[in-house]
């Protein structure tokens, strides 16, 4: 059953985190930190590359 | 076909209702022999129609809903154990960095199993015939007891549960592997660095004889219904941690009788290290004895402390029960 991801953000504890990085297209290490509460998705997103610079790369090629 | 002869192995599921295929890596476990409990009902028609001879149309067998039940009984290994403990207590937290240190606490509710969250493997009965392997799906553990006494290791019993009916024409062709046997990989009494009971002004030393720990769930019961004939989940309804701890009896055993009259809460800890290496094993819990009584066995005079474990909301040391388990296998938890 797929959830939002905000749902999925406010249940991180219970799911491992290969299942969680997967349902949030994250890395494991980054849904570890979601599961700790060390760190937001927003703190991942920050990092992640924009649609923009996606589009770009394939225009490029 | 001699019941000498099967093998059993688990392998964890990534998706909820979706069985691990025969093709796949499965961990063989080294336990006692097993059977997975045959699940169908027998229904009754209503048999009002004048004769006196029973008709085939009279009963209705099927499987509709059920949910199999098995036990699986071993000795821990370092490496087979956490699966047991996740699939048993359905939280944890690991560490990002070896020795992987997972962390094992209830919930407050439980995993929203039809998302993937939690725990849940699938079960088999391997037969060294073609096509005739037992397997079970989306199964977890509804209790898992811990034993151990001097001279022995770590045991473990585990009571299953699956969902949905039993597939009987299994044919498993995939990597099946033991979990490491070294000797590093058991836990032996007499390597257990502490025993601890704190009745409010600090851990004090115990000398331990045995200690058996229940912990898990007082009841699983299908819920809902998937469009297939088969419950949607399984519920898991209240909390069990409780067993008994025996000691070398001393002054702690009179604390622990004082305890009990006080309605005093106490802090155990049994651990084989701190959690902090590979092949550390932790366990904390908070509990309440509910008796202390002699046990004298092999001559040596002792006391058998009995305790339910329970939430201390504002003791976060012990908590209902803490499981920490380090094997320096990252497994992306």
């Amino acid at each position: 059953m797929q959830q939002s991801t905000e749902w999925y953000v406010a249940h991180a504890k219970t799911f491992r985190a290969s299942t969680l990085a997967e349902k949030l297209g994250i890395t494991v290490e980054q849904a570890r930190k979601l599961k700790a509460g060390t760190a937001t998705l927003a703190d991942f997103q920050a990092t992640a590359p924009t649609i923009e610079s996606e589009d770009a790369d394939v225009s490029d090629e | 076909m001699s019941a000498m002869n099967k093998r059993y192995g688990v392998a964890k599921q990534s998706a909820w209702g979706t069985a691990i295929a025969d093709n796949a890596a499965v961990i063989e476990l080294d336990c006692e022999h097993t059977i997975v409990e045959a699940a169908y009902n027998v229904r009754e028609n209503p048999g009002a129609h004048g004769t006196r001879s029973r008709r085939t149309g009279d009963v209705v067998t099927d499987t509709k809903g059920v949910m199999p039940t098995f036990k699986i009984a071993g000795v821990v290994k370092k490496d087979e154990f956490p699966n047991f403990l996740y699939a048993c207590i359905q939280q944890v937290s690991e560490a990002a960095t070896t020795p992987y240190a997972k962390t094992f606490t209830f919930l407050t509710s439980q995993p929203a199993f039809l998302s993937d969250a939690g725990y849940f493997f699938t079960f088999f009965e391997r037969d060294p015939e073609a096509a005739q392997t037992v397997k079970v799906t989306d199964c977890i553990v509804k209790t898992l007891k811990l034993s151990c006494e001097s001279g022995g290791r770590l045991m473990y019993e585990a009571e299953c549960v699956g969902r949905a009916a039993i597939a009987y024409a299994s044919d498993p062709s995939g990597t099946w592997t033991r979990q490491p046997t070294d000797i590093t990989d058991y836990f032996f009494f007499e390597h257990i660095d502490t025993v601890t009971a704190d009745f409010g002004a600090g851990a004090q030393a115990l000398t331990l004889k045995s200690f058996e720990l229940t912990l898990g769930h007082n009841d699983i019961t299908g819920v809902g219904h998937d469009g297939a004939g088969n419950k949607e989940y399984p519920a898991l309804s209240g909390r069990k941690v409780e067993g008994s701890i025996t000691v070398v009896k001393d002054a702690q055993t009179q604390s622990a009788r004082a305890a009990i009259a006080a309605n005093t809460v106490i802090g155990v800890q049994i651990a084989w290290g701190d959690g902090t290496a590979d092949g550390d094993l932790t366990i904390d819990f908070d509990c309440k004895l509910s008796d202390v009584k002699h046990d004298n066995d092999n001559g040596i005079y002792g006391a058998q402390w009995a305790f339910e474990a329970l939430d201390d909301s504002s003791d976060t040391t012990y908590e209902l029960l803490k499981v920490i388990a380090a094997d320096a296998v990252d497994r992306s938890w």
